[in-house]
């Protein structure tokens, strides 16, 4: 993503889960495909939005793997989870999930999204900026 | 003692099996006479005793997966429960109230015992949605009427079901409300009347009834109560206190939601740490009644908590920021700007 600077915003999750989709809705560009280590992809990047497949019978393993990889890489970063292929009554699913989450003492948003829509994307992207922003919020406001 | 007391608490439960009009391989009427022979090895043993009735009068309807009867919505939409009855391999998953043929004993004891729960479940659910059928509370000029908000919160509380809750404005259905509230119909000029607060929900009555059979799309109950909620007042509802500390049990699922920018940044700024009514708006940038607004929906889904003590937001207040992200406002504000999000 460009704007006046760059900033780097990273899109993890297993094979499949829409990473390249959610890229091409946001992106100017075509996405390159390559791979790096997550050690390097993690650097510099403020915050990570994490793609699961919803409708996988792997979805809260794929979760817990990339959580424990995240927490050792980026342990600061804000992360926004993104559940895709989740019917719209799936609220024990993501119930799971974030109660996943709440084990490990990590509260990050957990949204059921469409990963082809830009929109969906876009609150993604939207409540990690958010996120960010109440960060810096902090940061300025000092020691209350 | 104890056995006088469980058998007083028995209750009856009616069960039918419906035979679809296609010719049904033999398989099928031995699955059926499968479960009908399992009943009759059972009386006694289930917590509630099962009877073989008419599909009028029965609690749950049996049909097998590949022929179900045509009245089998209109049944399920009065409050019947479905057991499904396959005699092949499922191809997705297996549906909780699905008995693949040949199936044990246990399981069908499993699913008797499940179906029976949930239809107490559903019968508690009628008894405290009574006091939320009718008409909702018109409110007096200057008063706020909770009255939309307090039946989606009373159908939330108790899960599943089948039975559907329709919303009236005069004679017209509006808007139609699944048992345990997670799911909910509307046409999209509703559901734009809905997230832009233009929906006069006090001025309508809710009532038990069928769901539209124009196979609208479903959407998450977690929208309509959100934006019910946020549209009801803009002062803190009476659970609440403007000098009192909240933060967030853990975030909405805002893919159903998607709310405006601002109500996101309420939620960010409550999962950050816990703040006050004042301090929540300021964090925000948004005017104290939207931030109030934005804590009345929180709190209808039940994710709002009180600060256990004060102590509590300044140790969350003190846990280190991330080292890059002071220099982030501008750049933020120009990232927004490029991907056409909210200012």
């Amino acid at each position: 993503v460009h704007a006046v600077r760059e900033i780097k915003i990273v899109f993890a999750g297993p094979m499949g889960a829409g990473k390249t989709t959610d890229i091409r809705a946001l992106s100017d560009q075509a996405p390159v495909s390559t791979e790096v280590t997550n050690e390097i992809l993690c650097k510099g990047s403020p915050g990570v939005i994490l793609l699961v497949d919803g409708r996988s019978a792997t979805a809260l393993t794929d979760l817990e793997m990339y959580l424990e990889m995240l927490r050792g890489q980026c342990p600061k970063q804000p992360l926004v989870i993104g559940v895709g292929r989740l019917p719209v009554d799936a609220g024990q699913e993501l119930d799971r999930l974030a109660a996943s989450l709440a084990a490990r003492d990590i509260a990050a948003p957990v949204f059921g999204v469409d990963v082809r829509s830009r929109e969906d994307i876009l609150l993604l992207v939207e409540t990690l900026l958010c996120i960010l922003e109440m960060r810096a919020s902090e940061s300025l406001d000092g020691v209350h | 003692v104890e056995t006088t007391l469980y058998a007083s608490r028995r209750r009856d439960r009616r069960i039918a099996f419906v035979k679809s009009p296609a010719p049904q391989d033999a398989k099928v009427a031995h699955a059926m006479q499968l479960l009908t022979s399992m009943l009759w090895a059972f009386k006694g043993t289930t917590r509630s005793a099962w009877e073989i009735a008419s599909p009028e009068e029965a609690d749950v309807i049996v049909f097998h997966a590949d022929a179900p009867d045509g009245r089998l919505p209109e049944w399920q939409a009065s409050g019947k429960l479905a057991l499904e009855i396959a005699t092949a391999p499922q191809p997705g998953a297996i549906g909780s109230r699905t008995l693949v043929y040949p199936f044990r004993a246990a399981r069908a004891f499993a699913l008797l015992e499940q179906l029976d729960a949930e239809l107490e479940s559903a019968a508690a659910l009628n008894y405290a949605m009574s006091s939320h059928t009718g008409e909702f509370k018109r409110p007096a000029p200057g008063e706020e009427s909770w009255s939309f908000v307090d039946a989606l919160r009373t159908l939330r509380a108790y899960s599943g079901g089948e039975r559907w809750w329709v919303v009236y404005r005069e004679a017209e259905p509006v808007l139609w409300v699944k048992s345990g509230g997670v799911v909910y119909l509307a046409d999209p000029a509703v559901v734009e009347s809905l997230r832009q607060g233009t929906l006069q929900l006090h001025e309508m009555r809710m009532q038990s009834g069928a769901p539209p059979a124009n196979g609208a799309q479903l959407r998450g109950g977690s929208e309509l109560i959100w934006f019910a909620a946020y549209y009801t007042s803009n002062r803190l509802a009476v659970a609440l206190s403007d000098s009192a500390r909240y933060r967030i049990a853990r975030w909405p699922n805002f893919g159903a939601i998607r709310p405006p920018v601002a109500q996101i940044r309420v939620v960010a700024a409550l999962s950050a740490r816990a703040v006050d009514l004042g301090e929540v708006a300021s964090l925000a940038r948004i005017p104290v009644t939207d931030a109030a607004r934005t804590l009345n929906a929180l709190s209808a889904l039940g994710l709002l908590l009180p600060a256990e003590s004060d102590t509590e937001s300044v140790v969350t207040a003190r846990a280190p920021a991330t080292p890059t992200v002071n220099a982030l406002g501008a750049l933020l504000r120009n990232i927004r700007r490029h991907l056409g999000l909210g200012a």
